[in-house]
């Protein structure tokens, strides 16, 4: 064990000093491992035996993803709309920015860090600080490790990861929570409701998430805001990264 | 025994890569609190290269120390187990 255990701190300093070897190597093991598990499960699940609650699971997935559908277009409406007026006031039109569509090769539930790995890397051009969006221009990380082929993405939302933002016209921070939540606090005064769209102005103005509920407690200066992205994670097969 | 130690192994590494992180972390603590396993720390580390953002320079690499914690912390309690099962 004591082997094993200077191993381990071989293996970091390695990883340290050649800028990620290790870790590349393992997300490698890690996509593949992956592809071989949804496989099994994917062959498992298709058996007769667990045919009905198959059925029910797969009923239920679709209502769920049809409702985040739904959300995300509602929502996305509300900001096009927003950026419609912003686009009349100022009378000019941002250039659509270039990007790729990559797959998603992992879990969204799977890491303890609010990151997941996408199958597109340095070889096709992504590279570290690149927007990821979701089908409906909703930005939901940033690449913060490309590798050649793959890329691991932190959630926007990540544990305690803050991202300046407007809502209503209100400047806030907005604090990550994990699993597509944040909350943010805003003066008392101002008129924000559920449904508002919060956009952020460094990732180019885009929406990156709905407000969910608004909390006001008697004499308290602000307001706190319950943020959620309107996109199902755990549903999303490909994104689109903004180069 | 071996076999119930490599089906622990095997289904953390999957556990890493698909599961919510409680999955392989409750089946590293059943691993390392019945078996003398090496293993929980190379699991700890492979999760912390797959997942952590820039590495573990970058960030506390909180699934290597758990499993560091796991291997060595748990010693003394395995020992008694092993000494009471015999």
């Amino acid at each position: 064990m004591l082997a094993v255990t200077f191993i381990v701190l071989a293996i970091i300093l390695v990883d340290i000093w050649s800028g990620g070897l290790a870790r590349s190597y393992a997300r490698t093991g890690a996509v593949f491992v992956g592809y071989g598990a949804q496989l099994t499960l994917g062959w498992i699940s298709s058996a007769r035996f667990f045919s009905s609650r198959r059925v029910l699971l797969a009923e239920n997935e679709t209502l769920r993803a049809a409702l985040y559908t739904l959300e995300e277009r509602s929502a996305l409406l509300l900001a096009l709309q927003e950026e419609n007026a912003a686009l009349r006031s100022t009378l000019s039109l941002p250039e659509r920015e270039r990007g790729i569509t990559a797959p998603v090769v992992s879990s969204f539930r799977a890491s303890p860090y609010s990151t997941f790995l996408i199958g597109a890397g340095e070889d096709t051009g992504v590279a570290n600080g690149n927007f990821v969006l979701s089908g409906s221009s909703f930005v939901i990380g940033v690449v913060t490790d490309s590798a050649s082929r793959s890329a691991l993405v932190t959630a926007i939302f990540a544990y305690e990861n803050t991202v300046h933002a407007l809502v209503s016209d209100v400047s806030i921070v907005v604090e990550g929570r994990g699993g597509g939540n944040a909350r943010a606090e805003a003066p008392r005064s101002a008129k924000i409701s559920p449904g508002d769209v919060v956009t952020a102005p460094e990732y180019g103005g885009r929406p990156i998430g709905v407000v969910g509920e608004v909390v006001v407690e008697s004499g308290d200066a602000a307001q706190t805001l319950f943020i959620r992205l309107p996109v199902n994670l755990a549903s999303l097969r490909f994104v689109y990264v903004v180069k | 025994m071996n076999i119930v130690r490599y089906l622990l192994v095997s289904m953390c590494v999957i556990g890493v890569v698909i599961f919510p992180p409680w999955v392989p972390l409750v089946l590293m603590g059943v691993l390392a609190l019945f078996f003398r396993s090496w293993e929980v720390i190379l699991i700890g580390l492979f999760a912390d290269l797959v997942w952590l953002s820039g590495g573990v320079a970058e960030a506390w690499p909180l699934f290597t120390i758990f499993g560091l914690v796991l291997a060595w912390g748990l010693e003394p309690l395995r020992n008694e187990l092993f000494s009471l099962s015999h």
